[in-house]
């Protein structure tokens, strides 16, 4: 069972694709590094990937960035795949759950980015659509303001207030304890 | 058209560069109360965040979330209010959940696992009940009833109205005619903020297991169990004795009537009952120590411990009531794999709850007596 799945895997390791960005620069990837965007796995399934794969929405600045991701977490998948049947074993657990902690490290250094390029990320991770990009991403904004009050919220994305104060007043006697 | 005009450039400068596709994406991961509280922020926000689309896409995306939360609670520092916190969370202020004053956690009990997410809680000091929302934090106290030192209550979803009940079984005046009693509360419903009797009331023939069941749960600290539409009551076998496998009272929440469930093959029947000091007392039989109802993945289960069978066992068993009305063995687990042999000299280890939906991978968190908690992996 095991060495069909790391068969599989050198078959597809083989395979390269080349993704091009807005700005006309080439990327070579692994298939199981592409395929981690459902867009591009389509593709390939499709077979309408041979000249590369033009992705005219992301820059060459974002794209590295995106494949950064996804090598890592298609190595992630890989190794999950193939130790599934050792599922209860103790030593591979410990080994689990360092690759999870090694993960976890590289996604909060992904992160590190300012707030123009997180938010290019999560178009890109939308348009690609990477289920876990979009999620680590979009976590990471929600995580940054959710602590904030209305006020902070406005004065980081110079967003006016338009409300009334009688409506301000009204949403806030409403659910009162949110403010507290 | 001017407003219109000023709404369009709030929509657009409001999270610089992201649409509002990708806006909701990133409210549906923001906790309720930001939610709440950011309705605040500008009228687009307001207007995105009180539609019936989002609240019903948040609401799914908390349902779909995979870890259902188990609770503890825990004393504050000055002893005179209880706090309570959230089992598996990412950051420490995410974990407290909020305070109740004049509630010592010595004294208070909880189902670990929450009902839809609300949980009931018990404060046998006060005494009195309070149902909670560990999503909104929002915390009610049940309107206060009778004889409340007698009684069991659980907290069960009735499907068909999609109303919360917390129904109550407690033994009455003795000169009541009636002396074992149900009533129900209504979270929020038409029938006002009041205890009422169950529609059909105690039958006969359940009243002596109702009782059963209302002294097992006080003296074992236990909560009746709530599973496919029905709160489950252990019934200790010597309140059962003509029916000797008739273990487990079972109270519809929908259809407020109760039935039996058979409880697993090996509950040994006749279990002794004896009036000690004019009081009614129990002598157990060792076997039948250590039996507690649990649900798992939404399924009705029953614990079996088997520690005190022999001296070199540390077998505890998990029990599935199956559709078909019977029971299948659905894990063994042997304690000495997991844990020191200190941990499982402990007197009482319970199974609260799993974590996880598919059978494959639940982990099953079982705790014990010695402030320990084990997550097994099953």
């Amino acid at each position: 069972m095991a060495s069909a799945g790391s068969g599989d895997e050198k078959a597809a390791a083989a395979a390269m694709i080349t993704l091009i960005s807005s700005d006309n620069e080439k990327f070579e990837v692994t298939e199981a590094t592409a395929t981690l965007s459902q867009t591009i796995r389509h593709m390939i399934e499709d077979g309408c990937t041979d000249g590369g794969v033009p992705l005219p929405n992301v820059t060459s600045k974002i794209l590295a960035r995106v494949i950064e991701y996804c090598k890592k977490h298609a190595t992630a998948a890989a190794g999950e795949e193939g130790s599934s049947s050792s599922f209860s074993d103790a030593a591979f657990l410990e080994v689990d759950r360092a690759f999870l902690e090694e993960l976890e490290e590289f996604d909060d250094a992904f992160l590190e980015v300012d707030r123009a390029t997180l938010f290019d990320l999560i178009l890109a991770a939308n348009y690609l659509d990477i289920k876990g990009l979009l999620n680590l991403t979009c976590q990471k904004v929600a995580d940054s303001v959710k602590g904030k009050t209305p006020e902070q919220i406005r004065e980081m994305y110079n967003i006016v207030n338009d409300l009334t104060p009688e409506e301000e007043a009204e949403i806030r006697r409403e659910t009162q304890w949110a403010f507290e | 058209m001017a407003t219109r005009n000023k709404r369009r450039i709030v929509a657009s400068s409001s999270a610089q560069e992201l649409p509002e596709e990708m806006l909701t994406e990133v409210f549906l991961r923001l906790p309720v109360k930001s939610i709440l509280r950011f309705r605040a922020v500008c009228r687009s926000w307001a207007a995105v965040l009180s539609s019936e689309e989002f609240c019903g896409l948040h609401l799914e995306k908390a349902k779909a979330a995979t870890t259902p939360k188990l609770f503890f609670t825990a004393p504050t520092t000055g002893f005179d209010a209880m706090a309570l916190y959230l089992g598996s969370s990412s950051g420490p202020d995410d974990d407290l959940l909020f305070t109740l004053d004049d509630v010592c956690g010595d004294f208070v009990d909880m189902t670990p696992a929450p009902c839809h997410g609300l949980t009931l809680l018990f404060d046998s000091l006060a005494p009195a009940y309070y149902v909670f929302n560990a999503a909104t934090r929002a915390v009610t106290r049940l309107p206060p009833c009778q004889d409340v030192y007698f009684a069991t209550a659980g907290l069960g979803f009735d499907a068909q109205t999609k109303e919360f009940k917390v129904v109550r079984l407690f033994i009455g005046e003795c000169f009541d005619k009636q002396h074992i009693k149900c009533e129900i509360h209504t979270l929020g419903g038409k029938h006002g903020d009041c205890w009422r009797p169950a529609s059909q009331g105690v039958p006969f023939r359940f009243c002596r297991a109702a009782e059963g069941a209302v002294c097992h749960s006080i003296r074992d600290k236990l909560l009746p169990v709530f599973a496919g539409g029905f709160l489950h009551w252990f019934v200790h076998p010597s309140f059962a004795l003509k029916r000797p496998r008739a273990g487990i009272l079972s109270f519809s929440v929908t259809d407020e009537t109760f039935r039996w469930v058979q409880s697993p093959p090996f509950v040994p029947p006749g279990v002794r009952f004896e009036v000690v000091d004019g009081h009614l007392g129990m002598v157990r039989e060792r076997e039948v120590s250590g039996l507690h109802l649990v649900e798992l993945a939404g399924q009705l289960c029953m614990l079996r411990d088997l520690r005190n069978a022999s001296r070199d066992c540390s077998m505890l068993e998990i029990w599935r009531l199956e559709d078909s009305g019977g029971w299948s063995l659905l894990h063994q687990i042997n304690l000495l794999q997991h844990v020191a042999r200190d941990l499982i000299e402990a007197p009482i280890v319970k199974v609260i709850g799993s974590i996880g939906n598919c059978i494959s991978k639940n982990k099953v968190v079982i705790v014990t007596s010695k402030s320990m908690t084990l997550c097994l992996i099953l």
